[in-house]
């Protein structure tokens, strides 16, 4: 088992590196991928779903919690755990209530609302904590080119 | 993320280049608004050479194609592969754009 704990502002211009940080926690989970230092590559179906719940969380934190960013940091966990990467960031944001979320309707073709179905569908399990302070938790397992549990 | 809009004829074509992501969407919202009132009929937005969107990426596509729409236009997405095509697939935009 391996973990790193990062600490960063709560700030969208953070989001470029903390992306690409993730992107190569996602390489050490699962078979060796090409590495490139100058593109994202997510190819892998893992990396390209894993990303994206952990980049719906971060906007989420920032947009809502932090009402579009603040000098506050938030802390970030990551562990690979044999073929599962598990991610905890913890934050003193304004929480939400998840009851009062729900499914978007994608029939209308919704412009937002999708952030928290995103995570939901791309992870083996998402869990939300309101505090203070708010703990997000996101898991999966490398299951190979095909992702579904 | 860069961005190059294309007119020919009735046509447009935009083609987005990098991360269409919260940080970003501002950049190309001005683009967008800027095609709806020019009353463009006939768009094409290339994401081939996007690597990662999110849901504030999607958000001003749609919001793009049913302004267009609602014009009497169309949008056509296409070259959408990787990152972007499992949130095309999982928000089932694959169905509504020839991706």
């Amino acid at each position: 088992m391996e973990s790193e704990r990062l600490t960063i502002p709560a700030q969208l211009s953070k989001r470029p590196a903390l992306i690409a940080h993730i992107a190569r926690a996602c390489g050490r989970v699962g078979p060796a991928r090409p590495a490139s230092a100058e593109s994202l590559e997510l190819n892998d179906p893992f990396d390209a779903e894993y990303v994206s719940a952990f980049s719906e969380i971060f906007n989420n934190i920032v947009l809502h919690g932090y009402a579009g960013g603040s000098e506050e940091h938030i802390e970030i966990d990551i562990r690979v755990d044999d073929d599962e990467l598990i991610t905890r960031i913890t934050e003193h944001g304004v929480p939400f209530d998840p009851g009062e979320l729900s499914a978007p309707d994608l029939s209308q073709l919704p412009e937002g609302g999708m952030g928290i179905y995103i995570v939901e569908a791309f992870v083996d399990k998402f869990d939300y904590e309101p505090g203070p302070p708010n703990t997000w938790t996101i898991k999966k397992r490398y299951r190979g080119q095909d992702q579904r549990p | 993320m860069k961005y190059t809009r294309t007119d020919s004829d009735d046509a447009t074509t935009l083609e987005i280049i990098g991360t269409l992501d919260a940080l970003t969407v501002p950049e190309i919202r001005s683009c967008v608004d800027t095609l709806v009132d020019d009353d463009r009929q006939d768009i094409v937005v290339d994401l081939s050479s996007v690597e990662l969107i999110d849901s504030s990426g999607v958000a001003v596509i749609v919001s793009l194609y049913k302004r267009v729409r609602a014009k009497g236009g169309s949008v056509e997405v296409t070259g959408v592969q990787g990152q972007p095509a499992a949130i095309f697939k999982l928000l089932r935009l694959d169905r509504v754009f020839a991706t």
